[in-house]
């Protein structure tokens, strides 16, 4: 039976999948990035073996990926966060064709062929807004926990216009909004908005193709997915614990190389 | 068959022992994947650090000192040509050794004190700086190429003019022939007309002038057999950096990136020393011509083969993050950099104008540019294209984006676009994620 695994060592987190040959996971974990990268993912990774019940030498074939990839010197190879967000995408959902990956830090955006490989790709510049360091930012304005602030703003009676696309001066943009006491959920709604259509115009770059799967930590919060559905009037779609689908896809391309070596 | 050796060599691991105070001059260099095996790029670099050393001795026999910036056509070769001058391209000069090899900051930001926006383009920036702090001496004349060049540079001249420093306007026209598209309908590209003859008329009353100008400024005059003299030298560089390119084709690679833009960019001006630059050159040629003689290189035989253009680039670490990414650079555009050879036996003059006029444009129209980029992506057979952008230089995104349409129509291969800043102590990791991303995506279309 072949294992393998996928470390995707990020800005806020790392996170380990490891799978059968099934591509079912039979270990994962998650922890947050406090440390050097490569002391993260060894953390992450004997996590993740104590979980599946094996020990390290069972796994055939290791993947890195994330901004530290480069740190994790016992990885086979390592592979871009693109291929690896894709790869998950594909494999839930094999009629995707544009993957928005919106992770802690960055915006990437792939346009798939039919056989799931990277025809085209985008990424956020040197900006901030529509990532999800950004909303961990206005979470801590709001004084409310990044995870509730979706939700919650699902709640929004108007729409209000955030125009500064800086996330800088969105922050200052916020401030006056909580001084002129508007409701929070209008705010938390202005600022979605504000993301998605920041998000939209790196999807326009390469081209809106149905269907679109959203994957990253970010994919997780309601109100930015419909916020992205409405600005890019189209349904999207998430694989299941979309967060970790950086680590699920490099597992998933390590299973593969496995599979093509043999 | 087996398959050829790579090896990359750092300056650091390189560098001879003797040199080793070239790193405390250029500390920037130490960053750099360069091979100083090679003599021919100790020569190089050696020209570019003793360079103000040499203007210094040329002001003491006597001569001026000529800054030029923005032009790739005759007139560098033509002050060359005269004994009374010393002369240096800002762009190349300032940059290499200042900006990219020196790591100096302050002269890409003291033409703040002038009115120049802190967002402009630091070529354009470190140009109005080396003349402020006069890094090679006060020069007695700068040479600006406009028209056909960057609005924001000539501005700069503008202003370096109105603080008393004598000018001269290279008058370069934007569109060699106003009606290219009309008259090369359906032409093959060996046939296409690039330039009218009142274009080449007025070129080469152009390079009188400024002719006249030296004379005038010198009280010696530029002989034809002077200004042959040069052309020979320039061809001669050509053709050893051509050799060097067309060897580059070789699996692998015999000669890394860096080295082969370096010498590319150098060769507008000969590094104000034809005969060491020539001789640099040549020495370098032979020794590639070795490497792939031992079948060493510097990147794996199966690296995604690429073409470079954009304009211009300040961060030479790119070269070495697209090479680590898994790719090699075969194809270049930009720089700038005329490779032709000129006719060493008509008139210097007009010889000059039609090498300049008959070769791409490195400034102007884009159409020229994009012709220029599929021609050596075919001839490299690239599977990719990167258009470079220097953060600051307002144009070259907008031609980049026409370019990235235009060639993947055309070839069918992808082009990135990439946006760099002034060099750090790291690469930058905004631009390894899209270089990685890209080099990945084309390795996966291979099995399309």
């Amino acid at each position: 039976m072949a294992i393998a695994a996928g470390v995707d060592v990020g800005n806020r987190s790392t996170k380990v999948v490891v799978l059968n040959d099934k591509k079912e996971i039979i270990g994962s974990s998650l922890i947050m990035s406090l440390d050097e990268g490569k002391v993260m993912a060894e953390k992450a990774m004997e996590e993740a073996i104590k979980k599946a019940g094996i020990i390290r030498e069972e796994i055939d074939y290791i993947i890195s990926t994330g901004d530290g990839k480069n740190e994790v010197s016992w990885a086979n190879e390592n592979a871009t966060d693109f291929s690896c967000h894709s790869a998950t995408a594909y494999h839930y959902f094999p009629t995707a064709r544009n993957v928005i990956d919106l992770g802690a830090e960055n915006c990437r955006i792939s346009r798939l062929d039919a056989k799931g490989r990277i025809e085209k790709f985008a990424l956020n510049d040197k900006c901030a807004s529509g990532t999800g360091g950004f909303l961990e930012t206005v979470a801590d304005m709001m004084e409310m926990g990044v995870s509730n602030i979706g939700s919650f703003s699902l709640q929004f009676t108007r729409e209000i216009t955030l125009n500064a696309m800086c996330a800088v001066f969105a922050e200052s943009e916020i401030v006056t909004e909580i001084h002129r006491a508007t409701p929070k959920a209008d705010i938390l709604w202005g600022v979605n908005i504000a993301v998605a259509l920041k998000v939209s115009s790196y999807v326009n770059r390469i081209g809106l193709i149905p269907d679109v799967v959203m994957t990253g930590g970010v994919a997780q919060n309601p109100g930015i997915l419909e916020s992205l559905k409405k600005k890019l009037s189209i349904d999207i779609v998430v694989p299941p614990d979309p967060q970790m689908a950086g680590a699920f896809g490099a597992a998933l391309l390590a299973l593969q190389k496995r599979g093509n070596e043999k | 068959m087996t398959k050829g050796k790579v090896i990359r060599k750092t300056v650091a691991e390189s560098l001879p022992p003797q040199l080793a105070g070239l790193l405390e001059e250029l500390p920037y260099l130490k960053k750099l994947r360069l091979n100083m095996d090679l003599k021919g790029c100790i020569k190089i670099l050696e020209l570019g650090v003793s360079s103000p050393v040499s203007a210094r001795k040329a002001r003491e026999e006597g001569r001026k000192i000529i800054y030029a910036a923005m032009t790739v056509g005759g007139e560098i070769p033509i002050a060359l040509s005269s004994p009374a001058f010393y002369v240096l391209y800002l762009e190349w000069q300032a940059n290499l050794y200042w900006g990219v090899l020196k790591g100096e900051r302050d002269f890409y930001s003291q033409s703040e004190r002038y009115g120049v926006a802190r967002e402009m383009c630091a070529w354009t920036k470190a140009n109005m700086g080396s003349v402020i702090n006069a890094l090679w001496g006060r020069p007695d004349l700068l040479v600006a190429g406009c028209g056909s060049s960057c609005d924001d540079a000539s501005k700069v001249f503008e202003i370096l003019e109105w603080m008393g420093h004598k000018t001269y306007y290279a008058e370069v026209p934007y569109r060699r022939n106003p009606l290219f598209n009309e008259v090369n309908i359906g032409q093959d590209s060996a046939k296409l007309v690039l330039y009218t003859p009142e274009i080449l008329e007025f070129q080469v009353q152009e390079y009188g002038r400024f002719k006249a100008l030296l004379e005038e400024e010198s009280g010696i005059k530029i002989t034809d057999d002077m200004l042959r003299q040069t052309i020979r030298y320039y061809n001669r560089a050509r053709k050893a950096i051509s050799e060097i390119i067309e060897m580059r084709k070789a699996r692998p690679t015999p000669l890394g990136a860096v080295e082969t833009f370096l010498i590319q960019g150098c060769c507008n001006y000969l590094m104000g020393d034809p005969a060491g630059f020539c001789e640099a050159v040549e020495t370098m040629r032979d020794e590639v011509a070795e490497i792939v003689e031992r079948r060493e290189g510097v990147i794996d035989e199966d690296a995604v083969r690429i073409t470079f253009c954009g304009n211009p680039y300040l961060d030479f670490q790119i070269f070495n993050q697209i090479e680590d990414a898994g790719a090699t650079i075969l194809g270049w555009e930009g720089g700038p950099v005329l490779l032709t050879p000129i006719d060493e036996e008509k008139d210097p003059l007009l010889a000059l104008a039609e090498n300049f006029l008959g070769d791409y444009p490195p400034f102007g129209d884009t159409e020229g540019m994009i012709r220029h980029i599929i021609s050596k992506s075919k001839e490299f057979d690239c599977e990719g294209a990167i258009w470079n952008v220097q953060l600051g230089c307002s144009h070259s995104p907008v031609e980049g984006s026409i370019i990235q349409k235009e060639v993947e129509k055309a070839l069918g291969i992808p082009v990135l676009l990439t946006f760099t800043d002034l060099p750090g102590d790291h690469p930058s990791g905004q631009v390894t994620t899209r270089i990685e991303a890209f080099v990945e995506m084309v390795k996966n279309r291979r099995m399309s």
